[in-house]
C-alpha cells in the first residue's frame, strides 16, 4: 500500500510537471483491457474447451488467448506507465510412460494470472496515447492445474501496436506482442524430476512460454479522467 | 405644403449621388474604400456553421464544389476583398454599359473592384468580371478600361475559363496514360492553348470595341499599360529633400543620379512568355494592329462616361494600392507611391501615414538585419524609382531610422491627431533610443557655425521644382515619360554622387529642440530603457522581481477570435490526381465544432469568424472579416522576430471593441501525403536489425503511407500587432479526428496559458 502511494505521488508529479503538454484533451489515465491470441501449435488445446477436448476431440491447431487489463498513465508527451493484470486459462497436455513400453497422456485444467507493470514509449511525431508504440511489460505469473498452485514465472513481454483514440474517450489498440517466460523453478527443457509432479511444472511452464511467445491483439479501453 | 415630401425626397436621393461623384472625395481626409448597402446576387452563397448540415445537402455542396470556378468566385466574392456598391465599381459598371449598349447586347454583367495591387482583370462565370484596383490605378484614359473591358466579356462570353479549364485536365489525363512528357511540356501545352484564348480574346473584344465610340488609339496604348505594369503609376524624379529636414541632410553619396532606364527587349518578352498563360505584348500588339489596318473609321474619343470622374476614381485607387503596398510589405513603392501622390494632395493625412508606415517599415528590418526580405537590390530595378531603392539599401542603419523618425515627426507635428502616425513615432522613438542611442540630448546639441553655414547653403539644393509639375494629365502620364528613356541597347552605368557630405546626424532634431512633446517621448523611452540595463545589471538582486513584472505583462488568454480555421490536405505525390484539396464546409463545420468544444472545456471564450457566415444584409460584418483576413495576412508575412505596428491600427480598434478581446488568431490543420520511398521503407525494414526486437514495427511502418500532419496557430494582439504565441504540433498520421482533437486540445491549452 505505501508502495503504491509513493508510485502514485510520483505519477502525479510526473503529470504535474508536463500538465500543459501532456494527455488527450486533458485527460492522463486510461483502463484498457486487451485480447491477446496466439496460434497454440503445441498441444492445441482451445481456451474454452475442458482439457478432456483434448482427447475426444484432437486438434492439429487452435487459438489460446490472454485478458490484459491494464491501467494506464500518460506522464510524458510520449510516454506511458502502468499497471497489468493478466488472465488465462486454457489446458496443459503431458505425455507421461508407464514402463518402457506404453505412454499415455495426461492434460490439467491450467488457469494463470499474472500482474506486472508497463513502460510505453510512442515513435514519431505524435503525442500518447495516440500513434505508434512499443511497450515492455514485466511481472510474474502464478499458474494452477486443476485448481492447485503448480509453479511461478517472472515473464517480460513486448508489444508494438498502434493505438487510436475515438470520440475522444474510448481508446482502440491493435498489435502485436512477443515475450519471454523466465524459469524460476527449474530449467524448461533439463530432464524433469521423473516424478509426475515434476513433468507436470514442467508442462505448466512450456504453456506459460508458447502463451507469451508471439500473439497478435486488440483491444479497447476508455480514457478515465 | 405638398412640395415638402418631394424636396425632402429629392435632398435624400442627391446624398448618394453626392457621393458617388467623385469630386466630393476628401482626399485629405482619405478613408479607404469600403463596401456598403445590400449586397448583390453574386453573394449568395452563405453558410450556417451553427445548424448541422444534413446528408443531402453536403451532396449538394460537393456538387456545387465540383465547379472550380465557382468554388474560387464564391471564396473570393466573400473575402472582403471585392468590394460591392463603391464608387469605382459603378464606374467600371457604367463603362461596361456604354459597351455592351453600343453592341446590342442585354447581357447583365456584373463589374467589381478587387483589392489587389496587381495590374489586372478576371473574367468568371456568374456573370462576374472583378477589376484590380492595381489595373484603374495604371491606366491614362476611360477607353483604355473600355478595351480591357471588352477584352475580359469575351473570356466571360465563350466560357473560356471552362474550356481552359477542360483543356488542361484533358492534357494532364493524356499525359498521365503515355507518360512520354515531361512537366515542361505539360506546362508548356496548357500555355500554348492558353495563349490562343487570349489572343481570341483580343481579338473578338477588338470587334466589341470598335463599335463603341472610344478611340482606337487606346487599342495600341493599353498595352503599354500591360507592359510597364510592373513600374509605379507615375515616373516622377524622387528628391532626397522630400526626406530632409533643416538639419538632416542625406548623405549625397545616397544619391543615384542617373537612374537606370527602362528597357523594352521584345525577345526576352517572348522567351519569358513561353510557359506564360498570356502572349507577348508584342505579338499581342502587332496582331491588333494588322487587325485595325482596314479599319477605315472607328470611335475617337478618350472618356465617354465621364473624364472628371476618371481622375477622381483613378486617384482613390492609386490611395487604395499604397495601403495594398503596405500589406504587402512592398515598402519602397509605398513611399514613392505616397510621394508621387503628395504632389499633388500636399495635405493628404492618408498619404502622410503611407510615407511614415513605409519608412516604419524600412527601420524596423534594418534594424533587425532583414531589410533585404523587403528591399530589392537597385539592379534589379528601372525607372525613377530606383532612387528609393538605391538610397535605403545604401544608408546605414541608424541612418534610415533618424530619416524614419524625422519625417514622421514633422507629420504628427503637421496632423497632431492622427493615432496612427503617434503610434508609429513612438515605435520610431523607441528604435532609436534603443538600438541607436538616442538621448535626450541630441536636442541640445548646437552645431558649429560652419555646419550651420553649409545647412543654410545646401538645403533644398536637391529639390525639384514640384510646382512645375505638369498638371496636364493627358500628355503628362507615365507612358509618355517612360518612351522618352527607352533604349534597346546596354543599361548605362550607374553613376552616384561622389560627394561626401558631413554626418549630419547627430544635429537631426536641433530644429525641434522647443519641442517639448518630444522631449517627453524620448525621455520617457530613455529612462525605460535605463531602468532595463539597471535591472539587468542587478539581476540576481532583482530576479523575483523582474519575473513579477513579466508574469504581470503575460496574463491568460481568455478570449480570442480566430479568422477562418483551415483544414487543408496536400498530396506531394507524382502521380496525385489532386494536389491541394480544401476542407469542404462540412468538414469545416466540424474543425469549428472541435475548437470550440475545446475552448468551453478549457474556458477561453473563442469566437469563429469565416467568409461564409456573413449574410447578404451584414455588410459591416464583411468589411470587418475583410479587415481582420488582411491583419492576419500581413501578420503571417512578417519575417520571425519582426513587431510591428498592423497598418490597419486604428480601423482594427473597432474590431477589438466589437468583440472583447485584443487577440486574434489564425488556426489550421495541414496534412501532406508523401512519396514513402524506396530509402525510406528500406530503412524502415533493415535499421531495426540493430534493435531487433522493432523489426516488425520497422516492417509494418514500411508498409504503410507517408503523412504528416502540422496543427498550428498564431495569436496576435491588435493593439500591439505584436504576434503573442505561435504553436506548431506536428503528427505522423493523417489528420484524422484523434490527431486533430489532441493537437487543437493542447494548442488551445497553450493558448490561455500562453506556454
Amino acid at each position: 500500500m505505501k508502495k503504491l502511494l509513493i508510485i502514485s505521488i510520483f505519477l502525479a508529479s510526473c503529470i504535474a510537471g508536463f500538465s500543459q503538454r501532456v494527455g488527450f484533451m486533458g485527460k492522463h489515465f486510461s483502463l484498457n483491457a486487451d485480447f491477446l491470441l496466439y496460434p497454440a501449435l503445441y498441444h492445441p488445446v482451445a481456451n474454452d474447451q475442458a482439457a478432456q477436448a483434448y482427447f475426444t476431440s484432437p486438434q492439429w491447431f487452435g487459438f489460446n488467448y490472454r485478458l490484459n487489463v491494464n491501467l494506464d498513465a500518460i506522464v510524458s508527451k510520449k510516454s506511458t506507465v502502468g499497471f497489468d493484470f493478466n488472465y488465462y486459462h486454457t489446458a496443459a497436455a503431458l505425455d507421461t510412460t508407464n514402463g518402457p513400453s506404453s505412454s499415455f497422456s495426461v492434460t490439467r485444467e491450467f488457469d494463470a494470472f499474472a500482474i506486472g507493470a508497463h513502460y510505453r514509449v510512442f515513435f514519431g511525431n505524435t503525442k500518447a496515447p495516440v500513434g505508434f508504440y512499443y511497450k515492455v511489460e514485466t511481472g510474474g505469473t502464478l499458474y494452477s492445474m486443476n485448481g492447485r498452485t503448480t509453479g511461478g514465472n517472472w515473464y517480460v513481454t513486448n508489444y508494438f501496436g498502434r493505438q487510436h483514440v475515438l470520440l475522444g474517450r474510448l481508446i482502440f489498440d491493435y498489435g502485436f506482442n512477443f515475450g519471454m517466460v523466465m524459469p524460476t523453478l527449474g530449467g524448461y527443457f533439463s530432464n524433469p524430476d521423473d516424478t509426475f509432479e515434476g513433468r507436470l511444472s514442467q508442462a505448466g511452464n512450456l504453456r506459460s512460454i508458447f502463451h507469451y511467445g508471439i500473439n497478435v491483439y486488440g483491444g479497447v479501453g476508455i480514457l478515465l479522467f | 405644403m405638398k412640395l415638402r415630401p418631394l424636396l425632402l425626397l429629392g435632398i435624400l436621393a442627391w446624398i448618394p449621388i453626392s457621393f458617388l461623384n467623385g469630386q466630393s472625395v476628401d482626399f485629405d481626409n482619405y478613408h479607404t474604400l469600403k463596401s456598403q448597402g445590400v449586397l448583390p446576387k453574386e453573394f449568395s452563397k452563405t453558410f450556417d456553421f451553427k445548424k448541422k448540415e444534413s446528408k443531402s445537402s453536403y451532396s449538394d455542396l460537393k456538387k456545387k464544389e465540383a465547379s472550380v470556378s465557382s468554388k474560387y468566385l464564391d471564396d473570393l466574392m466573400h473575402s472582403g476583398d471585392v468590394l460591392y456598391n463603391d464608387p469605382v465599381g459603378e464606374y467600371l459598371n457604367k463603362i461596361m454599359r456604354v459597351i455592351l449598349d453600343a453592341n446590342g447586347i442585354s447581357d447583365e454583367v456584373r463589374i467589381y473592384l478587387l483589392k489587389s495591387d496587381a495590374t489586372n482583370a478576371f473574367a468568371f462565370q456568374k456573370d462576374v468580371i472583378l477589376v484590380t484596383m492595381g489595373l484603374v490605378s495604371q491606366v491614362s484614359t476611360e477607353a483604355e478600361l473600355a478595351f480591357i473591358l471588352c477584352h475580359e466579356y469575351v473570356h466571360y462570353r465563350d466560357k473560356h475559363l471552362e474550356i481552359e479549364y477542360s483543356e488542361n485536365l484533358r492534357i494532364e489525363k493524356a499525359e498521365r496514360k503515355t507518360k512520354r512528357l515531361t512537366q515542361d511540356e505539360v506546362d508548356y501545352l496548357k500555355s500554348r492553348y492558353s495563349k490562343d484564348l487570349e489572343l481570341k480574346a483580343d481579338a473578338g473584344g477588338l470587334d466589341l470595341y470598335l463599335n463603341t465610340p472610344y478611340s482606337i488609339d487606346a487599342v495600341s496604348t493599353t498595352f503599354d499599360v500591360l507592359r510597364f505594369s510592373n513600374l509605379p503609376f507615375e515616373e516622377e524624379e524622387f528628391p532626397m529633400a522630400f526626406l530632409e529636414s533643416p538639419y538632416l541632410k542625406i548623405n549625397q553619396k545616397y544619391f543615384l543620379k542617373d537612374v537606370a532606364p527602362v528597357i523594352v527587349n521584345p525577345d526576352k518578352e517572348k522567351e519569358d512568355a513561353k510557359l506564360s498563360s498570356h502572349p507577348d505584348i508584342e505579338t499581342r500588339r502587332t496582331e491588333m494592329l494588322a487587325k485595325l489596318d482596314g479599319v477605315v473609321s472607328g470611335g475617337n474619343k478618350e472618356f465617354v462616361v465621364s473624364e472628371n470622374d476618371f481622375y477622381i476614381y483613378r486617384k482613390m485607387c492609386r490611395f487604395e494600392v499604397c495601403r495594398l503596398q503596405l500589406l504587402y510589405q512592398d515598402y519602397a513603392n509605398a513611399l514613392y507611391s505616397g510621394f508621387i501622390l503628395l504632389q499633388n494632395d500636399p495635405n493628404s493625412v492618408y498619404l502622410k501615414r503611407v510615407v511614415v508606415r513605409a519608412l516604419y517599415g524600412f527601420s524596423t528590418y534594418t534594424n533587425t538585419g532583414k531589410l533585404s526580405k523587403v528591399l530589392l537590390s537597385t539592379k534589379k530595378v528601372m525607372g525613377n524609382s530606383q532612387r528609393v531603392y538605391h538610397l535605403f539599401n545604401e544608408a546605414k542603419k541608424k541612418e534610415i531610422n533618424f530619416i524614419a523618425l524625422n519625417y514622421a515627426w514633422r507629420a504628427h507635428l503637421a496632423h497632431p491627431a492622427d493615432e496612427d502616425i503617434k503610434a508609429v513615432c513612438d515605435e520610431l522613438i523607441s528604435q532609436a533610443v534603443n538600438k541607436h542611442s538616442l538621448t535626450p540630448y541630441y536636442l541640445k546639441n548646437a552645431p558649429p557655425d560652419t555646419i550651420r553655414k553649409d545647412v543654410n547653403t545646401t538645403v533644398d539644393s536637391l529639390k525639384t521644382d514640384t510646382s512645375s509639375i505638369n498638371n496636364d494629365k493627358k500628355k503628362n502620364n507615365k507612358y509618355s515619360k517612360i518612351k522618352t528613356v527607352v533604349i534597346t541597347g546596354d543599361k548605362k552605368n550607374n553613376t552616384t554622387l561622389k560627394t561626401e557630405t558631413f554626418d549630419y546626424l547627430q544635429y537631426s532634431f536641433i530644429d525641434l529642440a522647443d519641442d517639448a512633446e518630444l522631449k517627453d517621448r524620448i525621455k520617457y523611452f530613455y529612462d525605460r530603457k535605463k531602468e532595463d540595463e539597471d535591472d539587468e545589471e542587478n539581476g540576481v538582486r532583482n530576479k523575483s522581481k523582474t519575473n513579477k513584472t513579466m508574469d504581470e505583462t503575460r496574463p491568460q488568454i481568455s478570449e480570442v477570435v480566430f479568422v477562418e480555421p483551415q483544414k487543408i490536405e496536400i498530396d506531394t505525390r507524382n502521380n496525385a490526381k489532386k494536389r491541394v484539396t480544401y476542407a469542404s464546409n462540412y468538414d469545416k463545420v466540424y474543425l469549428y465544432g472541435q475548437i470550440s468544444m475545446m475552448s468551453d472545456k478549457l474556458g477561453v471564450d473563442e469566437k469563429i469568424v469565416d467568409r461564409y457566415t456573413v449574410g447578404k444584409e451584414q455588410v459591416n460584418e464583411l468589411n470587418e472579416f475583410g479587415l481582420m483576413l488582411d491583419f492576419v495576412a500581413e501578420q503571417s508575412r512578417h519575417e520571425s522576430k519582426i513587431v510591428m505596428l498592423p497598418t490597419d491600427y486604428i480601423e482594427l480598434k473597432s474590431i477589438q471593441e466589437k468583440y472583447g478581446t485584443p487577440y486574434i488568431g489564425m488556426m489550421g490543420v495541414v496534412s501532406f501525403r508523401s512519396e514513402t520511398g524506396v530509402g525510406k521503407a528500406i530503412a524502415n525494414i533493415f535499421v531495426p536489425f540493430i534493435y531487433w526486437f522493432a523489426l516488425p514495427y520497422g516492417i509494418f511502418r514500411a508498409a504503410q503511407p507517408s503523412y504528416t500532419t502540422y496543427i498550428f496557430t498564431e495569436v496576435y494582439d491588435l493593439e500591439t500587432g505584436k504576434k503573442i504565441f505561435t504553436d506548431v504540433e506536428e503528427y505522423d498520421f493523417n489528420a484524422q479526428d484523434d490527431v486533430v482533437k489532441s493537437g487543437l486540445f493542447d494548442i488551445i491549452q497553450n493558448i490561455k496559458n500562453k506556454k
